[in-house]
């Protein structure tokens, strides 16, 4: 019994390409499967064609929204192919932090606008982009573009950040603070938030660990997983004012707040930096056209959505042999199969959103073709092939101009 | 200052006890980073993986798929992290299959999350895994012909 209703691949509840079928029984939904696979690019095969420095910024293309967390992770394993990961001067680690908690915070803002959008309730949407935009001008500041900022390289950062810039920060990490506060109490005072977000899409703690959520979605059911928290790379640790943000809720509502606890942590974090930021270098020389040795790499960062994973392998030549990605949303994606589950069909856009899902991250790898019509074309060729499909299809055109 | 994945000499042993009990005569090592690697038989990679989830290893964060063409084996990566467990390093289990019809098997009821991971291992590099409920495309698309596997070395993207 049951009927099927298939939700996307292009649906209004969705931001991204994907398809949720849901099984339905009167309002309430007894199965829910989850497909994909429209929004394919082939990043990692690219990769294996670049030059070992070049790879960061290929990496950062990855995701539209974690741009510098894919930058920094992807540059984190290449230091420790090339071994000199012990050797980055400590300015330019803080720089890195800065990034990507400044990141953080407007990757979260985002997504709380876009959980209150999904509930209906616009207003917040419109503040919290708001709010955003500040988050994003200091990170044009600071590298130079709004969305793919580059500001790492291998073997340090590419720009140091001024005096001026640091009162800048002070200043906005007060901001952040008292707005991410505020949502917090709109969020739990609101009458009609509260009834879209308590006890929708609960994750119980075990089931947690056993699907192998990551980032907000398992901490906001209890678990402790960060890998800020389990590797304590680059310095993160309570001595910069990072501290786990975790909730045993286990509802939407409980992932609503540990975004916004985040942000605040955030907050704590770039002012400590702003305040107390080493002097020295901002970066090591790494010369671009000498091979690293071989061998195999890891190296995981917590993305604004979880954890966030490399492997390189190197076999002693001037690009990677193999580059392999996964990306916080994949491996969240099947909680919202479980999530929805006994759900009402109203719910389940929120049930989507609750997990934070970005599907153009987590479909990065292989340019297609549909394995028919290939042919290989020189580019003079292709030059000369256009020019002649449009004098002929178009010619008309040239010689009204004339 | 000390972290859950930094590994203790206790950790490392208690490692290298498990993994004997399983395989005997495993050798682990441990990377400048802290991240433990070690190579393990094919059938005996079940049996690993379930004992080393009892013990605390218990989120997979990935499997990865490598296509070693010149020494004509395929490769599979299985990266372990420890929760709840202080003093464990981060794990990287190998395991190699030969590269003409490679078949793993598969840990679907070991790790949930493996039904992703072992798809996506089949779309891209084109392992097969034994005991996997619906093995098939994820990324690509699902009428993609037999055998198209972008991701192994010998595989031509076309164009110059």
């Amino acid at each position: 019994m049951g009927t099927y209703i298939p939700l996307g691949p292009y649906h209004p509840a969705f931001k991204e390409p994907l398809t949720i079928k849901i099984k339905v029984e009167g309002e309430s939904i007894v199965d829910a499967e989850i497909d994909f696979g429209y929004n394919h690019r082939g990043i990692e095969k690219l990769l294996e064609k670049k030059i070992w420095i070049n790879i960061p910024f290929i990496a950062e293309h990855v995701c539209g929204i974690c741009s510098g967390v894919h930058q920094m992770t992807s540059i984190m394993g290449i230091e420790r192919i090339y071994g000199i990961e012990e050797k980055i001067p400590e300015r330019a680690l803080w720089i890195r932090i800065l990034t990507l908690e400044l990141e953080r915070i407007h990757s979260h803002l985002l997504w709380v606008g876009v959980a209150a959008h999904e509930a209906g309730f616009d207003t917040i949407f419109m503040y919290t982009w708001r709010d955003r935009e500040r988050s994003l001008d200091l990170l044009e500041e600071l590298g130079g573009r709004r969305v793919v900022y580059s500001v790492g390289r291998v073997g340090g950062v590419r720009r140091d950040i001024s005096d001026a810039y640091r009162r800048k920060l002070v200043e906005a990490a007060k901001f952040f603070r008292d707005r991410a506060r505020e949502y917090k109490r709109i969020f739990t005072e609101d009458p009609t938030l509260l009834a879209r977000f308590r006890n929708v899409s609960v994750l119980p703690y075990n089931v947690a660990i056993s699907l192998g959520t990551v980032g907000p979605t398992a901490r906001a059911s209890g678990v402790m997983k960060d890998v800020r928290y389990e590797d304590r790379y680059w310095g993160y640790g309570p001595d910069i004012g990072y501290r786990i943000a975790i909730s045993k809720e286990c509802d939407a509502l409980a992932k609503v707040l540990v975004r916004l606890e985040e942000i605040e942590v955030a907050a704590d974090i770039i002012e400590h930096i702003a305040e107390n930021i080493p002097s020295g270098p901002i970066g090591i020389k790494v010369p671009p056209l000498e091979p690293p040795p071989e061998g195999e790499a890891i190296s995981r960062q917590e993305a604004p959505r979880g954890e966030l994973f490399y492997y390189y392998k190197s076999d002693g030549k001037l690009n990677p042999y193999r580059v392999k990605i996964r990306t916080p949303t994949l491996a969240n994606i099947f909680a919202v199969a479980y999530m929805a589950k006994g759900e009402y069909i109203a719910d389940v856009p929120i049930t989507f959103a609750s997990i934070d899902p970005c599907i153009a991250c987590m479909e990065r790898v292989i340019i297609v073709d549909d394995g028919k019509k290939k042919r290989k074309m020189r580019w003079s060729e292709l030059l000369h092939y256009s020019r002649k499909w449009f004098k002929r299809n178009l010619g008309w055109l040239k010689e009204e101009r004339l | 200052m000390s972290y859950p994945t930094e590994p203790t000499e206790k950790g490392i042993s208690d490692l290298k006890s498990w993994l004997s009990e399983v395989v005997p005569g495993a050798e682990l090592s441990i990377d400048k980073y802290g991240v433990a690697w070690v190579r393990i038989p094919l059938e005996k990679l079940r049996e690993t993986l379930s004992l080393l989830k009892e013990r605390g290893y218990s989120h997979l964060t990935t499997i990865s798929g490598v296509d070693l063409l010149e020494e004509n084996k395929m490769e599979l990566i299985y990266h372990l992290a420890p929760y709840e467990i202080s003093g464990y390093p981060y794990l990287c289990i190998r395991t190699e299959l030969p590269r003409e019809n490679p078949v793993a098997p598969s840990i679907v009821d070991i790790f949930n999350i493996a039904l992703v991971y072992e798809r996506e291992v089949y779309d891209l590099v084109g392992i097969k895994f034994e005991g996997h409920p619906n093995l098939g495309r994820i990324f690509l698309r699902k009428d993609m012909p037999e055998g198209y596997h972008p991701l192994r070395k010998d595989f031509s993207e076309g164009g110059e």
